[in-house]
């Protein structure tokens, strides 16, 4: 399927692609599907623990949720052959992560249990929690599992994803082997029941939004304590989080889907965010249909304009992705387009947008080059596509570095970067951001992924970059962001990191952490949940960081390396994208 | 073998196994332990009882290397030692004084070795150790009453891992106020995260605390008006030896011009010398095992990964604004004079440095 991120270049494409990429810059290796996924670590790491949360290709939960739920005809899937996407997807299912086998099983369970009790849809919501518990304490008996259930409604893997996740258990490999021997099977089965299931009843999109309030007002039921200054801004940001747009009715699945794994940190760094958000909306436009008599330009926009809201609602939105909808440019579709030619028109346009991150990637890694001294002892904060694929470029062509990789010990974004660079061959050494000043001396370069630059000059990070920058500043070691120009922004910052920050989920602003219990995926880690609904505590964790300008040496960009205060030249000028020019709300 | 060997093994093994837990407890333990010395009859001169406290002092650190507090208190008693027999020599406040602030007197007493008879030493000694002891039992009310004085209604205050003199001064305001409304902000302190445990202990005294990780320092600090640092060392130069992430807190907090404020009681005061930044970080820290830092599962068991985990940070004393300990409030750059009053000039107490510095 579309998510795939070996499927969505056609041959022709990908030639294409190859040429412009060998025209750019040298390539020492020669195999096919190797030059034009250059910037797709994830397919090529074969660490079956996490292979790259980046650009990972979407578990196949998602095609399982999908084609039911949208799919009504089986013409809408006619434009990549299915059953060699079940293929891959049957071989990938060794590499899938933790998070999606839990949710394959969860969902498994929920539609095994609905399969047995089948009582009207009224009384499972009323008693959802209970279930869940009964869920939880099942869940040793991997035999309850065994066989797979491939007519599992849909809205049952929604509901049991939200409910379920806050409590995601740490799990034994051996139960996890077995699981993704289960998920194997499963899979096996589906691509024989494959017809079946696409002509499988829409389900009813209603379920989940109900579920999801009774949960909530479940949880406003205990009376909350008494909260002053900062623990109210968290308990503030916490509700809104939790309130605007959440409601997942009418949302595609790959949506809910890109959401969760953006909320699990799964998808991390923006531009695999952007890509996952391409991904998720090829999916969106293939299974759309025009209602009758609506004007499909119209009606499209305010159709990806609804997907786009539920993660704006989440706070998910980053100034690339903005950018990259806005590229797509459906308003400007023409008015009696029809649909399929609508579709082909915004794929392409999808798939431009790829490319050109692809082709930015590689230009970035050429700019960056100059920076890089052989020898040279690196430091790279948590993980970022750009900057990992920009090292893989370096190391190919020769050049030799030693790195040290700063994780933290709330998101494993580090452990991933380094687990992708040690198996390309390169020196590592692995410290948590606290410890970084210990090393700090001796490196020579730092280098941070850019969320995007802000007007103002500023970079958004992933949290905890201001400090890396601020130790690498106070000993005088140059820190350069590295960021496309498609991720500059017209937004300045507010002066307050709560303002556009993402609250990780982790993050549960303890008193009010049932309302997370609809999240789709919690990280199975709480920074302490043992301390739960303990009164005078409050927990957070942000997950973005507004890095000064003061702190940074130099942007390198895909066009060249700048200095901090050329981002308003940036976008000010006449060649940058008109698309830029229009402030992102 | 001495007569002590069997006690000091006893303590060692007991600090070693977390049977004493606490830098206090274990200071107490330590100044019980000279005090068994000083009482004893294994010694007629002054000189004499030096040498066995170093004998011994040396054995214990070399047994307990993380524990710098064990050397902080057999150097400071020492010094007590060497303070009292010159009194005793000279019979006068002012020569005492005199040999306790200046460095001059060094090569004075050093000629005379510590080898003259004195009457009335081992009691004045004993005393001393005694009234030692004393100070060491009140440390913790002494530093927890000045908590009045630091924090004011409504600040926000940010802390990192758990310190128990820390915790002790903010409930101690807690306790004083009932209407105080100051927060606290733990950050987890990783890899230990024993700022959990700490903000646990906080709000449970009913202080509204907030539990941040460790990478949104930088975030909170903009709303931060104070900064309370427990340390594990407080270094003569100001600068501190603490748990790995002071060094950003301190940090963020210069970046903001945010005060920090280091509780530390003297037991905690060490007369290691610091110079460069550079250079302290190197030699005094102590790599532990990477357990904290990467799990065994994670899968980085590859011949090209090397997992550091430093147990210390170094803090550079630009970065402390005053160190509150149970003798009163310094401003860093009169650390080095106070440091100078418990262990005698820096000459003296370097002949015994290879002892303390570990």
């Amino acid at each position: 399927m579309e998510e795939n991120p070996v499927q969505p270049l056609s041959k022709s494409k990908r030639k294409r692609l190859r040429k412009k990429l060998n025209k750019q810059g040298p390539k020492e290796d020669g195999g096919e599907a190797q030059a034009d996924l250059e910037f797709v670590p994830a397919v090529q790491v074969e660490p079956p623990a996490e292979p790259c949360p980046c650009l990972k290709p979407q578990p196949d939960l998602e095609r399982e949720e999908e084609s039911p739920v949208k799919v009504k005809e089986p013409e809408n899937t006619q434009e990549i052959p299915k059953t060699e996407q079940i293929k891959m997807d049957v071989t990938k299912g060794a590499e899938m992560s933790r998070e999606d086998i839990k949710a394959a099983r969860q969902a498994k369970k929920a539609a095994k249990k609905s399969k047995e009790n089948k009582k009207p849809e009224q009384k499972e919501e009323k008693t959802i929690v209970p279930k869940e518990k009964a869920q939880e304490q099942a869940q040793p008996k991997p035999a309850v599992v065994k066989e797979p259930v491939q007519k599992a409604p849909v809205e049952k893997i929604e509901e049991t994803g939200s409910t379920d996740k806050g409590k995601v258990q740490q799990k034994s490999s051996k139960e996890l082997k077995e699981e993704r021997r289960l998920k194997q099977e499963a899979q096996r089965a589906a691509k024989a029941q494959k017809a079946e299931q696409a002509k499988a009843p829409p389900v009813i999109e209603a379920k989940p939004s109900k579920s999801v309030k009774a949960v909530t007002e479940n949880v406003n039921k205990p009376a909350k304590p008494m909260l002053t200054g900062l623990a109210r801004t968290i308990a503030t940001m916490a509700r809104e989080c939790a309130r605007i747009d959440c409601n997942p009715d009418g949302v595609h699945p790959a949506f809910l889907q890109l959401e969760a794994r953006m909320q699990s940190r799964l998808l991390e760094g923006s531009t695999a965010r952007v890509v996952g958000l391409m991904r998720a909306l090829r999916s969106v436009i293939n299974d759309y249909k025009v209602p009758e008599n609506v004007a499909i330009t119209r009606d499209l926009v305010e159709h990806v304009e609804k997907q786009v809201a539920y993660l704006r609602g989440r706070r998910l939105m980053s100034v690339a992705l903005d950018h990259a909808i806005k590229s797509l440019r459906l308003n400007t579709l023409a008015y009696d387009v029809s649909e399929q030619e609508a579709k082909v028109t915004v794929n392409a346009a999808i798939d431009a947008y790829i490319n050109k991150i692809e082709q930015d990637m590689q230009s970035v890694a050429l700019n960056l080059a100059h920076k890089v001294k052989d020898g040279a002892l690196l430091a790279v904060y948590s993980y970022s596509c750009l900057i990992m694929n920009a090292l893989k470029q370096l190391f190919k062509t020769g050049k030799r570095f030693r790195v040290v990789v700063v994780g933290s010990n709330t998101h494993n974004g580090g452990m991933t970067m380094l687990s992708q660079l040690s198996d390309l061959g390169v020196e590592c050494t692995y410290l948590l951001i606290n410890q970084v000043n210990f090393i700090m001396p001796r490196v020579q370069l730092v280098l941070l992924g850019a969320e995007s630059m802000l007007a103002n000059c500023s970079m958004v990070g992933p949290a905890g970059s201001a400090q890396i920058a601020c130790v690498a500043n106070s000993q005088g070691v140059p820190v350069y962001a590295c960021c496309e120009t498609s991720k500059f922004s017209y937004d300045s910052h507010q002066g307050s990191f709560f303002k556009q920050n993402e609250l990780g989920i982790n993050l549960l602003f303890l008193t009010f952490s049932p309302l997370f219990t609809h999240c789709k995926c919690a990280e199975p880690e709480f920074l302490a949940p043992q301390l739960k609904n303990m009164p005078y505590m409050s927990q957070c964790s942000l997950r973005c960081d507004v890095v000064p300008e003061r702190f940074i040496s130099a942007i390198i960009t895909e066009v060249t390396i700048l200095p901090c205060s050329s981002v308003p030249d940036v976008l000010h000028s006449p060649s940058s994208d008109t698309v830029l020019k229009s402030r992102t709300t | 073998m001495s007569q002590f060997t069997e006690i000091r093994n006893k303590l060692a093994f007991n600090i070693k196994h977390g049977n004493i837990q606490g830098s206090l407890e274990v200071a107490k333990a330590t100044a019980n332990f000279v005090d068994l010395i000083a009482s004893s009859d294994g010694w007629t001169v002054a000189s004499d009882l030096l040498k066995i406290v170093n004998d011994e002092g040396k054995k214990l650190t070399t047994a307990l290397p993380l524990h710098a507090t064990v050397a902080n208190v057999l150097l400071q008693l020492m010094h007590i030692i060497r303070a009292e027999y010159y009194y005793a020599v000279n019979q006068s406040t002012q020569a005492v004084q005199r040999f306790v602030e200046s460095c001059m007197n060094c090569e004075e007493i050093q000629e005379k070795k510590f080898s003259a008879q004195c009457p009335g030493l081992k009691d004045a000694i004993l005393d001393h150790i005694a009234e030692y002891r004393t100070e060491l039992d009140l440390s913790v009310d002494n530093i927890t009453e000045q908590a009045a004085e630091q924090i004011q209604p409504g600040e926000v205050i940010m802390t990192i891992g758990r310190s128990s003199i820390v915790a002790a001064f903010l409930q101690a305001k807690k306790a004083a106020e009932h209407l105080s409304d100051f927060q606290v902000i733990v950050a987890e302190g990783a890899p230990q995260c024993e700022g959990v445990k700490m903000a646990e202990l906080l709000a449970k005294s009913k202080i509204q605390t907030t539990l941040i990780s460790d990478t949104n320092i930088y975030s909170f600090m903009s709303r931060v008006t104070k900064v309370i640092l427990g340390t594990n060392l407080v270094l003569r130069s100001g600068g501190l030896r603490a748990l790995p992430g002071a060094h950003m807190v301190g940090l963020v907090a210069h970046e903001h011009k945010v005060p920090v404020i280091v509780v530390a009681p003297t037991y905690k005061f060490s007369s290691m010398l610091s110079e460069s930044h550079q250079s302290d970080n190197e030699t005094f820290n102590l790599l532990a095992n990477p357990k904290g830092v990467a799990k065994f599962k994670d899968g980085i068991i590859a011949s090209n990964v090397k997992v550091l985990n430093p147990m210390y940070d170094f803090v550079p004393p630009d970065y402390v604004s005053q160190v509150v300990s149970n003798i009163g409030t310094y401003g860093v750059s009169h650390m080095f004079t106070a440091i100078n009053e418990l262990y005698g000039a820096v000459e003296e107490s370097a002949k015994d440095l290879k002892m303390a510095v570990v």
